[in-house]
């Protein structure tokens, strides 16, 4: 028989200038099974907690019910309570009579019988309430960083940092990312090689960190502290343990391809390693160039190699590793620039892209640093810049801000003038955004001391004449059409999603918007995670983001990943799904709807072994509780413990019995 | 029938099956569902117009489910009933041996004297039955395109009623409702071991006979069957009290087509239209 | 005496948006209609068709099913699987000559405290002027 105690809160005048706390406690003191209802200026307090928890011993009683604020605001403080006084937390209900009730209606006789009608329902759902008991799940102690750019790199070390083995994923040779590609960065100009080649190695030789390039992530199995995936490690046809990076093979093999590193600007060789400071620093066979796999001659690079190292036959490879957690740091692209007929893109040799003026200008790019344009190596004396290029474009491209470009556009200004100090530089712009820390102050360095010429407006075309480029644009400040002969454009394109990430989020079981983007589990207050417990995020993955931003979220997860692994055992809410299986056909609808796999079949056999029939299974690691799968059965054999069909029927009934 | 009984003995005897569900004759305009485990108990078996019952309703009966493998006589709507019991983990199509039948209609109303054409015949889009093992019969009428989109005029005339004399209707048809549960033992998607109506915790349909129950009955039934029902007609074949089910059937099968673009009992690999979404489903009812 | 009658309303919302947007309308202290009584359920996708059948069935005159914006759920399909089976359900009733009218879906956000006081006061308003539900009422007294 149940025994409950209700327990109705007066919030001081919160609730009871609107509700008649007192007439409430004694109308419900009426229903059966109440054996005690009191009212309390303050439930929240001290005293009020321990009222509860002394009824609960006086009174025996199997369930609570406190009528006060919304449950958001207390339920766990009184659930605490409850659990304190030997009552098992779920036996206890809130039901919510001041932001439903008192605080949203005047008339005082409608808001009593209101909140009593809340509470009869509230006392009507815990009597037939169960007891649940909170899931504890064991934990890999051991993280998973995807992506080995700056953000991942930075995850991994800070994840190692706190003791926690990380395997830091990346799918091109060596790790890196886009930042090794710059030049110089804003807001500093600091070398962006001077300070990323420090933590490449610092991660490399962390012995927490197993760096795996040249790999992918496979396949995806398990849930939060559990997860099992499965890399792809591609054939590198490269013994890295035996090879030095002597460099033999490089330099005598005789393909040359266009280098992915320079962006088209230079060339690499068909092994090759990426870049100078790749880390490993061992070469790769890119099977699509190599004449060994092309044609099946040359193998010029085996029979030189002085360790042995080279083999022709290696194929890709299958690992699978255990990890309790995940971030994905996947980084961008810029978009592709066969987009932009309009900018010549393609057609006219001296239009680039941002990242080619990168390695343009880089000391360690394919001019070693002075500044030739593609088509005739002469020193450009105009260069015209054009941001927004496929950004702030929802008619034809894109509708979000990139944000790093109007930055970085005003940095290439400054390195363009740093290296030819009488040339003049053209920005074409929409608005400017430099709201970041001393970046105004930059952008005035680039426009004042550096002479950035700043045109506000777009271009409508580009086009050859002669040696010369032509930008026709207009400048929408002094409403008139500008026309300059430029011999170099630099186009600021937009940061896209790489190839294969929704893929990847696929297998992952994380959101992705319509962009590509990874989509966090709340833009605000959760930035850093995904919907799907244990895997977290970071960096351009998310959206575009500056380098500091990348870090610090890179940081912000790795901080998740340590905080939920440096538990034993996790836990979660007990409210999850339960089958009957004797009354479960297997029919698979509840699988079907499940967003989160956490319901599989089940084989039942007899004692010799032979199948009888299926049942579904709730994993309940798995399980978040939402309840999608009990209307989806026909014939309610699954349910959703903490909302059982029986506790809601029980609320509606409970109106019912009033009208 | 000859082609039958030789199929049957030979699938018994071979032993490929150790089951064949088929009909035979009992009375002139009648036939009834026989079991033949034996290839000597084959002879009686038959194929005639009066081979209404859907027989797929059998494979979900524990004793179905445990033969090695079952042949069944299966009609092309038939055939649509097999197909979502496999989508729905009911049956394996290993483990059915189908004997389709080319199919030119079968009759509708009451035993012992039918009389008309059944409605689903004259919109039948599988007179020549898909995915059988074996197709026997002589070639039927060519069937229904299958991307026509099927409109029933019953359906149409309950829908140009008005909100009060549709009630009304349905108030005194389902005052009818004895509560045998005829409707869910005949139809072949009625599977579950424990049908909802038998549930008391909560107690979601009252049991008595009175309007309420009958209403919550046959709204859940009807509700279950969305995009699941496959037009067999077996529920109103054999309720004893003539309510129209199919009509409230054909409205949601109706309804699944025009909204999720969708036939159930075609395709293997389908899921039941309400276990799955489009994110741009139909909304305008939604605030 | 002859009481005036009320209609009583019984709201269904999700936790994660419309039960949070009815908490904001109480901290914003927007006034609305006292004739609702909110169920919580974790999830749009935990509404079941058969709640609101009952609900009606057993003495409300109207019904709101209520919860977060597609691609808003917290649990990413929750909804999008409830929008099919209410798409379903409301064609059922409508053959019936079940008064839908009486049925509100409504998608309501957290922040959206505003949209869910005026929900219930124009409900209630709507659900006055129709009257009681006899149809379902009368039901109900048979039954008893």
């Amino acid at each position: 028989m149940a025994k409950i105690g209700v327990f109705v809160c007066w919030c001081g005048s919160n609730i009871a200038e609107t509700v008649d706390v007192k007439r409430a406690a004694e109308t419900i003191a009426k229903i059966p099974g109440v054996v005690y209802s009191v009212d309390y200026k303050y439930m929240c307090s001290d005293p009020g907690q321990d009222m509860v928890k002394n009824a609960i011993k006086e009174y025996n009683l199997t369930g609570v019910v406190v009528a006060s604020c919304s449950p958001r605001m207390h339920e766990k403080t009184f659930r605490k309570a409850a659990s304190e006084a030997g009552l098992n937390p779920y036996m206890l209900e809130m039901a919510n009579i001041r932001e439903h009730c008192s605080w949203v209606h005047d008339n005082k006789e409608e808001a009593t019988q209101k909140a009593i009608d809340l509470i009869r329902m509230m006392v009507e759902k815990v009597k037939r309430n169960k007891p649940l008991q909170n899931i504890k799940i064991p934990v890999t102690k051991k993280a998973l960083v995807i992506g080995g750019g700056v953000t991942g790199i930075q995850a991994a070390l800070d994840i190692a940092a706190g003791g926690i083995p990380v395997i830091l994923l990346e799918r091109e040779p060596s790790i890196g990312g886009h930042m090794s590609m710059l030049d110089e960065t804003f807001p500093t100009l600091d070398c962006s090689q001077c300070i990323l080649t420090p933590k490449m190695v610092e991660v490399a030789q962390n012995p927490l960190v197993t760096i795996m390039t040249y790999s992918e992530l496979e396949k995806l199995e398990g849930f939060i502290g559990n997860f099992k995936a499965t890399i792809k490690k591609k054939a590198r046809h490269v013994n890295v343990e035996e090879c030095t990076g002597c460099g033999t093979c490089w330099t005598k093999c005789p393909t040359k391809v266009t280098s992915e590193f320079e962006q088209g600007l230079g060339i690499r060789k068909a092994i090759y390693i990426p870049f100078p400071q790749a880390i490993p620093s061992r070469p790769v066979i890119d099977e699509a160039n190599c004449m060994k796999f092309t044609q099946n001659r040359c193998g010029i690079c085996a029979k030189i190699c002085p360790k042995q190292c080279i083999s022709y036959d290696d194929k890709e490879e299958f690992i699978e590793i255990e990890v309790g957690s995940i971030v994905v740091a996947t980084g961008y692209d810029l978009m592709p620039t066969s987009a932009f007929g309009e900018y010549g893109y393609g057609k006219y040799p001296d239009v680039v892209t941002s990242l080619q003026f990168e390695r343009m200008v880089c000391a360690s790019g394919p001019t070693l640093g002075d500044l030739q344009r593609p088509s005739d190596k002469k020193k450009p004396k105009t260069v015209v810049f054009i941001q927004c290029v496929g950004s702030r474009d929802p008619e034809h491209h894109k509708a979000y801000c990139s944000k790093i470009c109007c930055m970085y556009t005003a940095k290439q200004t400054m390195l363009y003038r740093h290296k030819v100090h009488d040339g003049n530089a053209y920005v074409f712009y929409i608005d400017i955004r430099s709201n970041g820390k001393n970046y105004e102050e930059f952008l005035r360095r680039a426009q004042e001391e550096n002479k950035a010429q700043y045109i506000r407006g777009r271009v409508s075309m580009v086009y050859q004449d002669g040696p010369d480029l032509v930008v026709e644009g207009a400048d929408t400040l002094t409403n008139s059409q500008v026309r300059i002969r430029a011999d170099l454009v630099v186009l600021a394109t937009a940061m896209v999603s790489p190839i294969g990430v929704k893929e990847l989020a696929q297998k992952l079981g994380i959101g992705y918007d319509q962009h590509g983007f990874l989509t966090e589990a709340h833009p605000k207050l959760r930035p850093v995670e995904s919907a799907t417990a244990g895997i977290f995020l970071a960096g351009c993955a998310i959206s575009p983001r500056d380098i500091p931003d990348s870090v610090s979220e890179a940081s912000g997860a790795a901080a998740k990943v340590l905080g939920m692994l440096s538990k034993d055992e996790l836990e979660k809410e007990g409210v999850v799904a339960i089958v009957r299986e004797c009354s479960c056909t297997g029919c698979q609808n509840c699988i079907r709807v499940c967003p989160f796999t956490a319901i599989a079949l089940k084989d039942i056999r007899d004692k010799a072994g032979n199948l009888i029939r299926q049942v579904a299974n709730v994993n309940p690691g798995l399980c978040t509780g939402c309840g999608t799968c009990t209307p989806t059965c026909p014939s309610r054999s699954i349910d959703l413990q903490g909302f059982t069909d029986e506790e809601i029927f029980a609320e509606i009934n409970a109106m019912a019995e009033l009208h | 029938m000859k082609e039958i009984i030789e199929k049957a003995k030979e699938l018994l005897s071979q032993g490929t099956v150790d089951l064949v569900i088929g009909y035979e004759q009992c009375g002139d305009k009648q036939c009834r569902p026989l079991f033949v485990q034996k290839p000597e108990e084959a002879d009686k078996l038959v194929f005639n117009e009066f081979c209404v019952h859907n027989l797929a309703t059998y494979l979900t009966r524990p004793e179905v489910k445990q033969t090695k493998r079952v042949a069944i006589v299966a009609k092309g709507c038939d055939i649509r009933a097999i197909v979502n019991l496999i989508i729905e983990n009911q049956s394996t199509r290993e483990h059915v041996y189908i004997i389709g039948m080319n199919c030119p209609g079968v009759v509708s109303g009451k035993a012992p004297n039918p009389t008309k054409p059944h409605t689903k015949c004259q919109t039948c889009k599988v007179r020549t039955p898909q995915m059988s093992d074996v197709t026997l019969g002589p070639t039927p009428p060519e069937s229904i395109p299958m991307d026509k989109t099927i409109t029933h005029p019953d359906v149409e005339e309950l829908k140009k009623k008005t909100r009060e004399e549709k009630w009304a209707f349905w108030r005194e048809q389902l005052s009818k409702c004895i509560r045998c549960y005829a409707c869910r033992q005949a139809c072949p998607m009625c599977y579950c071991n424990r049908c909802i109506v038998d549930l008391n915790t909560p107690q979601w349909i009252d049991t008595r006979s009175n309007l309420r129950g009958n209403l919550d009955w046959n709204i859940v039934r009807a509700y279950h069957l969305s995009g699941r029902c496959i037009d067999c007609g077996e529920c109103e074949r054999v309720c004893p009290a003539n309510i129209p089910l199919m009509l409230l059937n054909r409205t949601l099968q109706e309804e699944v087509k025009e909204k999720f673009d969708f036939e159930s009992g075609y395709d293997l690999e389908a899921c039941p239209p309400l276990t799955v979404f489009e994110k741009d489903d139909h909304e305008n009812f939604i605030r | 005496m002859e009481e005036k009658w009320e209609p009583t309303i019984i709201a269904f919302v999700c936790n994660w948006c419309t039960y949070a947007g009815a908490d904001l309308a109480g901290t914003s202290r927007f006034k609305y209609a006292p004739n609702v009584r909110i169920i919580k359920t974790p999830c749009t996708g935990r509404i079941d068709p058969m709640f609101i059948l009952s609900a009606l069935e057993r003495g409300a005159d109207g019904v709101i099913v209520s919860g977060c914006h597609p691609n808003d759920c917290h649990y990413n399909e929750g909804n999008f699987n409830a929008r099919r089976k209410y798409i379903m359900f409301r064609a059922l009733l409508t053959q019936l000559g079940v008064d839908l009218d009486r049925v509100t879906f409504a998608w309501c956000s957290a922040s959206e405290g505003i949209k869910f006081a005026g929900l219930v006061t124009e409900v209630t308003d709507r659900i006055r002027k129709m009257g009681p539900y006899t149809e379902f009422k009368q039901l109900n007294q048979d039954a008893r």
